[in-house]
């Protein structure tokens, strides 16, 4: 173990010292062969003789530089520094050719790069925070004498919710918008409603204050209750930390602020930046 | 002349290069090759290259060591010697290489 160690720092160190070595090597196998010449005129040979009976007994002098070589450092690094070396050399050897590979390459990567991030956008990721993306599924309805995807009945819904139990969970959502008047401001702005459970069962929850109560959003004790984004407490609230609990007129209904949803969340509309989430599904104004 | 030198033993080179370095003291590669040939009455074949990388392969575990020095002719040759590791490998080496040997000689008398 500890020679194997060794032998990896030997060759490590070899990798930046090689012109070195390599003439340590040269110099080692010329005294070597001298040497040896030297011997054989000793015994009586002439000089031709004695070189070619010295080279004969070494054998291969290039094989043993060879082998030499990859005993002494990391191949497989060694050649490609060489690879990369060559590939610089041709690259600056025809500049004009290269400069526009460089340009084709950097092209297509953006292209690529920026393909994919939409892709992954609309189609793999589209509802950034929200747990089990993949586990979700858009269910439309149908009536009689209208196209298909039609809006689904709350009663339908509620069926839905108490006796399938194919999903864990069934939420009501429907893209809305509304004229949001801060002071003296006005402007249009997207939002959805959405049924009391869609919370828990997206998987996301407010960072201030509450989501929607259990049957907040329907019946006797629905009230104009909202839950905001980030960007527009950040935005129009100006990060207030007294926000919860102040009224905002949405559509010119008095709406109270219950929560504000974490930074990154967007609704559960591909495409859409939701700023507010409404709870009274059956018939509030927004 | 002999008709068949003995092809040096898979592994075993390391062992020749340690015993003989460890036998003349600091040598030159050059001189243990030719120390190698003598002692084994020239029967062994041993292309004096392939000493080389066997010698970077032992200083590369750190069983010898080397430095330039002037040699008995005046000419400039790396010396290896022996380090205190290498001395330890030579005994372990000569050991296995001692069982071995007699293990395989015992199963070719009794069968």
């Amino acid at each position: 173990m500890r020679e194997l160690f060794r032998t990896f720092i030997h060759r490590l160190v070899a990798l930046f010292r090689r012109r070195r070595l390599e003439d340590d090597l040269d110099e080692e196998l010329r005294s070597h062969l001298e040497m040896a010449v030297e011997l054989n005129l000793r015994k009586g040979m002439n000089t031709e003789d004695a070189r070619s009976e010295a080279r004969r007994a070494f054998g291969g002098v290039e094989q043993t530089r060879e082998n030499y070589r990859v005993q002494r450092g990391i191949p497989m690094i060694e050649t490609a520094l060489q690879d990369l070396r060559f590939g610089f050399r041709m690259l600056r050897r025809s500049p004009g050719f290269s400069a526009l590979a460089i340009l084709c390459l950097t092209l297509g990567i953006g292209a690529n790069a920026a393909v994919f991030s939409w892709i992954e956008g609309i189609l793999f990721r589209p509802y950034p925070a929200v747990t089990h993306q993949e586990q979700l599924l858009a269910l439309g309805g149908t009536a009689r004498g209208e196209a298909p995807g039609t809006l689904i009945s709350w009663p339908d819904f509620l069926d839905l919710q108490r006796s399938c139990k194919l999903f864990e969970a069934f939420f009501v959502t429907k893209i809305t918008g509304t004229t949001l008047s801060i002071g003296d401001r006005a402007e249009v702005t997207t939002g959805s409603i959405v049924s009391a459970n869609y919370f828990d069962a997206i998987g996301v929850h407010p960072i201030l204050g509450r989501g929607f109560e259990p049957r907040e959003d329907t019946g006797r004790n629905a009230h104009a209750v909202t839950v905001i984004s980030y960007q527009l407490w950040k935005g129009r609230f100006k990060g207030d930390p007294q926000i919860i609990g102040k009224t905002q007129r949405l559509s010119g209904t008095l709406h109270r602020i219950v929560g504000v949803m974490p930074e990154g969340f967007y609704g559960t509309f591909v495409g859409w930046a939701m700023q507010f989430l409404g709870s009274r599904v059956d018939g509030g104004n927004i | 002349m002999p008709t068949s030198k003995a092809e040096v033993l898979q592994g075993t080179l390391d062992l020749l290069v340690l015993k003989t370095i460890d036998s003349m003291g600091p040598m030159h590669g050059f001189g243990i090759a030719m120390r190698i040939q003598q002692v084994s009455e020239d029967l062994l074949r041993l292309n004096q290259g392939t000493l080389y990388p066997a010698l970077l392969r032992l200083e590369q575990r750190g069983w010898i060591a080397s430095k330039w020095d002037i040699s008995e002719n005046n000419r400039k040759a790396k010396y290896y010697s022996l380090t205190r590791a290498g001395r330890k490998q030579l005994v372990a080496e000569a050991e296995s290489w001692g069982r071995m040997s007699a293990m395989i000689n015992r199963v070719l008398r009794t069968s």
